[in-house]
């Protein structure tokens, strides 16, 4: 058999399989309707924010839950920041609000966000208060920009969440809350405008739509996973995994995701809820983004090492099973995937130009509608994302833009191929420490036009040198 | 519920089992039926080329049962090629490559579904069902394609033969390979009635 029909039979495989898993998850996607809310007084709610130099958003994010959570206690995690971030906290903290701040120092500090948000942990477990039933305990992990929906406790304490004693996390939707800023870079020309707002609305519509889709399909494998923002736990969850060495979040690049796996190892079930949502910054830079999510591949590739212990368990059904290997291998198969479809189209191109005559011939008897055919699939699964968001989460949109995004969604899916290969490379290469992701917020005192050129030049190779530095110095970074 | 305080401690105490990763749960019909189907799978990557030339030999079959054609098959060198055609003459050679078998379509399946069987799980037989209508699908439809493509040509000529070679046939087995996953994905999830899997949301 040669690397050509081998190509050409793995393509077919990874193409139709993955045909089926868009159709899976659109009809499940379609299906889910809204679950009754609950009673959110049974319960007692935490914050836990890490910061690191988050002086540009942490003010208003601890304003946003004063006013619609005053119920909630506030863990702000200040990983030795330079900036003024622990001033921010500290000021309300002396103004009576039930913020608390937890003071990491180099050179324990920047270690990772794990690390930050274990810190949180051990701080709520020292604290007087902590005799309080563990069951009726919710710690909600949020970015410090993460802006949580008001109804979100109601809905998390409702009987399909917290209301079911198995429950042990839930994750509400994520959203990005500059999917509407019209000149997101006021210092720039138009195309650089109409770019920036393009990558926000489609990180919008990627984690609304198709992300979303997934994890209402794992509510019926039970596989539901959590993110690193909005993400409720109930601490007696927490405890059944950390309560021994007060690390119940691990140290891989996707600890969230890491702590949803051993979350449901130890046979508790999560949930996942589009009542609720979370607005968080989108990048407005591509580079950024290419960063941030080649560490998202890297860690889920690093988390390939619980597949043994998610083999042996009794606690993933079949299906389970079969989805997380499916998620887990993502990355991997991308990369046997950039082989697999670029060899039959190199093949192709070769004879088109070394044979004309034959490729006309076969164009010109069924090859043509052959290959439109391929090329309407291949953009349509990833296009028919636009539609779906539209009639979803923005009824708003006009439907030819809604059509757009999706276009631009399949040009968006393209970039995972570069992202898998240079995960693939770091693997290789042993570097798993990064720089967390610039901010694009300006800070409240800052012109915003000085802060977002500062941002910007931190590419990839900027971003791992930065990081190469920091691990050099025994001192991760998140 | 009393908070447990090991590692792997959690809600287990409601479906009133206690165990870690490698709890041992294969089952009999798992351990044997694994193997049996991880070395299908290689053996189907491996032996391809007697599958495709059994393949052929069953299509030939077809089109002399069902369209009624006279039949040649030869064993090439790098493919089965099977000449169909009338008293008066055959038509040109059908060659059978490795892409256009249904070897290569099943052997994921067979991999998925022996790991599946070796992973556990208290529903091997509805993993065997689910791989069994799998590859029927597969089979049956390549079997048809085949069956197919020598009826155009035969009816059609070369046009005939192109057509439902390239755009006819590769989009009856893109429908299939889909409809088989889609049913072995439905084989597998369906609610588990009295093998003891917990139930889903």
């Amino acid at each position: 058999m040669t690397l050509l029909d081998t190509s050409i039979s793995l393509s077919f495989v990874l193409g139709v399989s993955f045909l089926a898993y868009v159709a899976v998850i659109v009809r499940n996607y379609l299906r889910a309707r809204p679950r009754p809310a609950g009673d959110p007084t049974g319960f007692d709610w935490h914050f836990f924010i890490p910061c690191r130099d988050e002086e540009a958003v942490i003010g208003a994010t601890l304003d946003h839950l004063d006013r619609y959570f005053p119920q909630a206690t506030v863990w702000v995690v200040d990983d030795h920041s330079t900036d003024g971030t622990a001033e921010l906290v500290r000021a309300r903290e002396r103004a009576g609000w039930p913020v608390n701040l937890v003071s990491r120092r180099l050179p324990e500090a920047r270690t990772g966000k794990g690390d930050a948000l274990n810190a949180a942990y051990q701080a709520m477990n020292a604290d007087p208060w902590s005799g309080t039933d563990p069951e009726r305990v919710i710690v909600c992990v949020l970015d410090a920009d993460g802006r949580p929906s008001p109804n979100m406790f109601e809905v998390c304490a409702g009987d399909a969440y917290f209301g079911d004693p198995r429950i042990g996390a839930v994750q509400v939707e994520v959203r990005m809350s500059n999917r509407d800023v019209t000149t997101p870079l006021p210092a720039r020309g138009r195309i650089a405008n109409r770019c920036a707002r393009l990558l926000a609305r489609l990180q919008d519509l990627e984690f609304r739509g198709p992300i979303s889709a997934m994890q209402i399909t794992r509510r019926r494998t039970g596989t539901v996973n959590v993110g690193g923002n909005g993400q409720l736990t109930r601490l007696a969850a927490l405890d059944s995994i950390g309560l021994d060495d007060g690390r119940p979040w691990g140290r891989a690049l996707l600890e969230d995701f890491e702590l949803g796996l051993r979350l449901m190892l130890a046979g508790w079930r999560n949930g996942y809820t589009t009542d609720a949502w979370v607005d968080q910054e989108a990048l407005w830079n591509l580079r950024q983004l290419l960063t941030q999510r080649v560490r998202w591949a890297q860690g889920s590739m690093q988390c390939a090492r619980y597949m043994r212990s998610i083999w042996g368990s009794r606690e993933f059904t079949t299906l389970g099973f079969l989805e997380v290997l499916y998620f887990m291998a993502q990355p991997w198969l991308q990369l046997v995937g950039l082989v697999a479809y670029l060899v039959p189209i190199l093949a192709f191109s070769y004879n088109a130009a070394t044979y004309p005559r034959f490729t006309l011939d076969f164009l010109q008897h069924g090859g043509a509608p052959l290959l439109l055919i391929y090329l309407l699939i291949g953009v349509g699964e990833f296009a028919l994302w636009g539609p779906l968001y539209r009639r979803r989460c923005e009824p708003g949109i006009p439907l030819r833009a809604a059509l757009g995004y999706g276009l631009a969604l399949a040009l968006y899916a393209a970039a995972t191929y570069v992202v898998a290969v240079r995960a693939f490379w770091r693997i290789l290469r042993r570097k798993d420490s990064w720089h967390k992701t610039a901010r694009t917020a300006p800070p409240p005192h800052v012109d915003p036009i000085d802060l977002i050129d500062l941002g910007d030049p931190l590419g990839p190779v900027d971003l791992a040198h930065l990081a190469d530095r920091s691990a050099a110095a025994g001192r991760g970074s998140y | 519920m009393t908070t447990e305080t090991s590692s792997l401690a959690g809600p287990s105490s409601w479906t009133t089992h206690r165990h870690g990763p490698a709890a041992g749960r294969t089952t009999a019909l798992g351990r044997v039926f694994g193997p049996v189907l991880l070395g299908t799978s290689g053996l189907l990557v491996a032996g391809e080329h007697f599958y495709r030339h059994q393949e052929l030999t069953a299509a030939a079959w077809l089109v002399e049962h069902l369209l009624g054609l006279r039949t040649m098959l030869l064993a090439g060198p790098n493919a089965p090629v099977l000449y169909a055609g009338t008293e008066a003459g055959l038509h040109r050679g059908i060659a059978l490559t490795a892409g256009c078998s249904s070897a290569m379509l099943m052997a994921p399946f067979a991999l998925l579904t022996g790991l599946l069987l070796l992973f556990s799980t208290r529903r091997p037989v509805r993993l065997l069902r689910a791989f069994a209508v799998a590859a029927a699908i597969l089979v049956a439809t390549n079997l048809g394609r085949l069956t197919l493509i020598v009826a155009m040509q035969h009816h059609l000529g070369e046009a005939g033969f192109s057509w439902a070679h390239v755009l006819l046939g590769s989009v009856l087995m893109m429908a299939a390979a889909l409809a088989a996953f889609l049913l072995y994905l439905r084989i597998v999830a369906r609610k588990p009635a009295h093998d003891g899997e917990e139930p889903e949301q």
